[in-house]
């Protein structure tokens, strides 16, 4: 399945299933609140993958918690709304919450060996998630549970319901994870970095597995990765954080062929895929770090290593703008189009 | 310098010939050092074995063989590229290559010096010529001591240096890892991720050595600023022609980097040649597949990519395992592949590769690959 008709096709019927409105988080830190995520803005539809990338320190698992509503007691939304499937979830209470995570969202974590518990049988972690949302009986369950198993690749799936997580490998850690993930049917789930664990080969094999759920069962997924070439893999849009804010959202072949946003360009022109050409020119790089939390500047947050800055950007925010078909920017100077290519030779025909 | 595309290659293959002389010189007890001539093989590791016990009951002794059987050489001036993924023996031939780690078999020749037949002293001395990067600059720096101390201490360890010079050597290795000057009084808490590894750099060059092994130098550091210490350490090579040993688990970057690459599995070296034979014309399954899992930059419309991908996680390697280490992944395995090793063969300049089936076509691979998904589909 070619990823732009997908989701071109779900646009067009328009079916959203996430939707982030200008959210805003802050951190309490000695009795002052820091703005760590402000105007979040951007959504997902229906058996769509939407990659969230950015570097460590740009609020992508943030805004993954923010979603799932498991940020820490020192922090909160000061703004903004999300929307699962026409209803408000962001104004939940706790417990309601509670209700909602596992039966429509579900959650991949990067860590297989930490998220799963090492003194219980994994068959029973999975079940247990039937348990708490009441789903089947006691028979069916376990029956439900090597069916999923089994869906998610586990060889030998009556072998895998007895053992404990140290008796795993990586890989197959994450499958469970995923089963767990998948157990209650969630429309949506939510995987933040599930593959930086895990070997290449295994990696692809996880890619593989996200795929063929959103083609079988319909399931939107959120990757939050720092991998563009993991994006690249797997999903039909991308969205680019820096510092907290959005900067560039785009489907992923517009990002790779027209990204505008210089954080973007230089983030691409960083890494290097199978298509660099000659390895004695320098890379390109992005001058500097990312700023951290509390040190972002009241401007654009990427004026400090841009080199396409202008006054405007010293004082005040880029708005988001649209400057194609689903593709939005947040910056005063975007690259200008056609700029040098990224893929293929021509560095100098610009 | 001058064959300098054939120079990595040319030198792959000749292992155990011409090192009697050096041999010699190191068993003398004298620490020799070759100078110029053509590009010499800086480095040269024949038969590398390395095994860990991992304990248990009396016969019952079980045996880890992390490295096995791992000949290569590299030549002044070059990098060579070690790639493979978790638990293949990477870092263990990076720790073999500097002496922090005995061989169970086999030897490590560093410019000419058996490493194993060296005293204390020696290869203590030698250690100049050979430093460590190592892949956690947050641990790699001892949080107690300013960047003076940190890039003065090798200058006092090898009493190359007085006191008086010191300052103004650690300014130059500042300088030369575009760090800033006031930076020689700070602790290493006040770095990022990437000006640490560059300290880290900066300590590994400060004696001039000529042999650089850099253990996943990257993985810690994000993306901008892999593409900063990548140049950085392009920038070293070309000044001090240094050689690299270059760990990583990462494709892109030694393919980047690397003049000749060796892929590793399970302790075993599976491919090597230069980094176009193994990236372009890669020969054995296991390199194809792992090409073929990276995840390429581009979208599928622009990169046409093969589904190659493996079944399975890579097995532990204990002893009394037979046949090829690949057996249990590899999609056109037969029953000779149990049985028998396959030798570590030459298609042809130097490009090495361990397969019975070598060169195996990426057509064939994947034909071999559907069948079995499609078997395996047969069966649920």
């Amino acid at each position: 399945m070619q990823p732009l008709e997908a989701s071109t096709m779900f646009k067009a019927t328009n079916d959203l299933l996430l939707d982030v409105d200008e959210l805003s988080v802050g951190v309490n830190v000695a009795g002052r609140e820091i703005g760590v995520l402000s105007n979040v803005s951007f959504n997902v539809g229906k058996g769509e993958i939407v990659g969230v990338v950015g570097e460590s320190g740009c609020g992508k698992s943030l805004t993954a918690l923010a979603i799932i509503g498991l940020l820490g007691d020192n922090v909160r939304i000061t703004g903004g709304t999300i929307t699962l499937d026409g209803e408000r979830i962001s104004s939940l209470s706790s417990t309601q919450m509670r209700k909602i995570r596992g039966s429509r969202i579900g959650m991949i974590f990067q860590e297989p060996m930490v998220a799963l518990n090492p003194l219980m049988r994994v068959g029973r972690q999975v079940k247990e998630v039937l348990v708490i949302h009441a789903i089947g009986n006691r028979k069916s369950r376990k029956a439900r549970v090597l069916e999923l198993f089994r869906q998610v690749g586990l060889p030998d799936p009556k072998l895998r319901y007895r053992q404990f997580p140290h008796q795993l490998s990586g890989g197959m850690r994450q499958r469970v994870m995923i089963a767990m993930a998948l157990a209650a049917e969630p429309k949506l789930l939510i995987a933040d970095e599930p593959t930086t664990a895990l070997d290449v080969t295994v990696q692809a094999q996880i890619l593989d597995l996200l795929e063929d759920i959103r083609t079988r069962l319909g399931t939107s997924v959120v990757l939050v990765t720092h991998d563009m070439g993991v994006v690249s893999e797997v999903a039909d849009r991308v969205v680019v954080m820096y510092a907290g804010q959005v900067v560039e959202s785009a489907p992923v072949a517009e990002l790779f062929e027209n990204a505008r946003h210089p954080y973007s360009v230089g983030l691409l022109g960083s890494v290097f895929g199978s298509n660099f050409e000659e390895s004695s020119d320098e890379l390109p790089t992005i001058s500097g770090r990312v700023p951290s939390i509390g040190e972002v500047p009241s401007g654009c947050p990427f004026e400090p290593r841009c080199e396409n800055a202008i006054d405007v950007c010293r004082s005040d925010r880029p708005p988001a703008a649209s400057v194609g078909t689903n593709h939005i920017v947040a910056c005063w100077s975007p690259v200008e189009l056609p700029r040098m290519r990224l893929f293929g030779k021509g560095v100098e025909s610009s | 310098m001058n064959e300098a595309e054939g120079a990595g290659g040319s030198s792959l293959g000749d292992l155990p010939t011409n090192s009697g002389r050096q041999h010699l010189a190191a068993r003398t007890g004298r620490v020799e050092v070759i100078e110029g001539k053509k590009p010499e093989d800086l480095v040269k590791v024949e038969n590398l074995c390395k095994n860990y016990s991992l304990g248990g009951f009396r016969s019952k002794n079980r045996v880890l063989r992390a490295v096995s059987d791992v000949s290569f050489t590299i030549s002044a001036g070059r990098t060579f590229g070690l790639v493979g993924e978790t638990g293949s023996g990477k870092s263990t031939i990076g720790k073999l290559t500097l002496g922090l780690e005995t061989p169970s078999w086999g030897r490590v020749m560093v410019a000419g010096n058996d490493l194993a037949l060296l005293s204390k002293k020696e290869l203590r001395d030698l250690r100049r010529e050979m430093q460590p990067v190592s892949q956690d600059p947050y641990s790699a720096l001892n949080g107690r001591m300013r960047v003076r101390d940190i890039l003065g201490e090798p200058f006092i360890i090898h009493k190359t240096a007085d006191k008086r010079e010191l300052h103004s050597l650690v300014q130059d290795l500042l300088e030369l890892v575009d760090l800033p000057k006031d930076a020689i009084d700070r602790f290493p808490h006040q770095f990022s991720g990437g000006q640490r590894q560059r300290l880290v750099i900066a300590r590994a060059v400060a004696l001039r050595p000529r042999f650089v092994v850099a253990d996943e130098p990257l993985s810690a550091l994000d993306v901008s600023v892999q593409a900063q210490i990548i140049n950085l350490f392009k920038k070293l090579q070309r000044e001090f022609n240094l050689t690299y040993l270059f760990i990583s688990h990462d494709l892109s970057v030694v393919r980047y980097l690397s003049d000749v690459v060796g892929v590793m599995y399970l302790g075993r070296l599976v491919e090597l040649g230069t980094r176009d034979d193994v990236f372009s014309d890669a020969s054995h399954p296991y390199t194809q597949a792992l090409l073929a899992s990276a995840p390429a930059v581009g979208t599928k419309k622009l990169v046409e990519k093969r589904r190659l991908h493996l079944y399975g996680d890579p097995p532990a390697v204990l002893d009394g395992f037979s046949g090829c280490v690949f057996n249990s992944r590899c999609p056109i395995a037969e029953s000779r592949c149990f049985e028998q090793t396959p030798e570590f063969r030459d298609l042809g300049e130097n490009h090495m590769v361990a397969c019975h089936f070598a060169p195996v076509s990426v057509d064939v691979l994947s034909k071999a690959v559907e069948r079995r998904s499609a078997k395996a589909e047969s069966q649920d």
